[in-house]
């Protein structure tokens, strides 16, 4: 894990972070790899009740916001989901796109999210909006690309 | 996210951590902002969502040797502002220090914390 293999997936970049999202980039960055292995895997628990909560099973188009390295989206796909996922440290993603080469992944800030209106049956963050730039403008991202009547 | 900061263990690296750094990063890496009761919720319904469950899920930070705990929590962002203010050499030995509590005779670290979860739909 320790670099990226041929075969993951792409990672797309939305527009230039705001200079508190770049903090948080810088912030996380510093060892991508001691997260995935020995931060991480902590919070399965917590992945998997979040991801039944939010009724995530065969079918659902699902979006998690703040993803990191993608362990609730691997899950999340282990489900039958299908997954998207949107993180602003590039260090994370690259781990994820390993894990999930066809998952969409997205490096931007959360809070100004590179979806249409209504696009995702779910979204989670699991984690992560006390994170973001402003936290507020990040769940109202989340909330416009819920599909209505959606968790 | 994470409960109140006084059921999660994990708070003593946290505040390690963060005294490493001047009051004035404090707001770079906040993760119980939202931790509040009461808070995530009201941030949910500003923005647009009906409130519809919550929950609780203990979790047991477990680690076979003090240099997993260590290398897992210096690669968190609090650790990240502390090395950019003292350098990782201070960070490591505050780790080490603060994780002397939650360390059993077989060299493993165990910091029990509580997350919480809210769920909410958009109505239109």
């Amino acid at each position: 894990m320790e670099n990226v293999k041929a075969g993951a997936g792409p990672i797309r970049y939305g527009n230039p972070p705001d200079a508190a999202a770049l903090l948080q980039r810088r912030l996380w960055g510093s060892d991508p790899v001691g997260w995935a292995l020995f931060a991480e895997p902590h919070n399965a628990l917590l992945f998997e009740a979040v991801l039944a909560a939010a009724g995530v099973g065969p079918g659902t188009n699902l979006l998690d916001v703040g993803c990191g390295t993608g362990a609730a989206m691997r899950l999340a796909h282990d489900r039958g989901a299908s997954v998207a996922g949107v993180d602003v440290t590039p260090g994370l993603l690259a781990i994820a796109a390993q894990r999930l080469p066809d998952a969409e992944l997205w490096c931007g800030d959360l809070s100004e999210l590179p979806f249409p209106d209504g696009g995702f049956d779910a979204v989670v963050g699991i984690n992560a909006f006390q994170f973001a730039g402003d936290p507020r403008a990040a769940l109202v991202e989340a909330a416009r690309v819920t599909k209505p009547a959606a968790s | 996210m994470f409960a109140e900061p006084q059921r999660c263990e994990s708070t003593a690296i946290h505040l390690a951590m963060a005294a490493l750094s001047p009051p004035a990063r404090d707001a770079d890496h906040a993760p119980y902002a939202l931790s509040a009761p009461g808070n995530l919720e009201a941030a949910m319904t500003a923005a647009g969502l009906e409130l519809s469950g919550a929950g609780e899920v203990p979790l047991s930070w477990h680690y076979a040797t003090v240099a997993d705990a260590v290398r897992g929590l210096l690669s968190s962002a609090g650790a990240t502002r502390a090395v950019e203010d003292v350098g990782e050499q201070a960070v490591r030995a505050t780790v080490e220090g603060a994780l002397a509590p939650f360390a059993a005779v077989d060299g493993s670290v165990t910091m029990r914390n509580v997350f919480r979860w809210v769920a909410a739909r958009r109505l239109r």
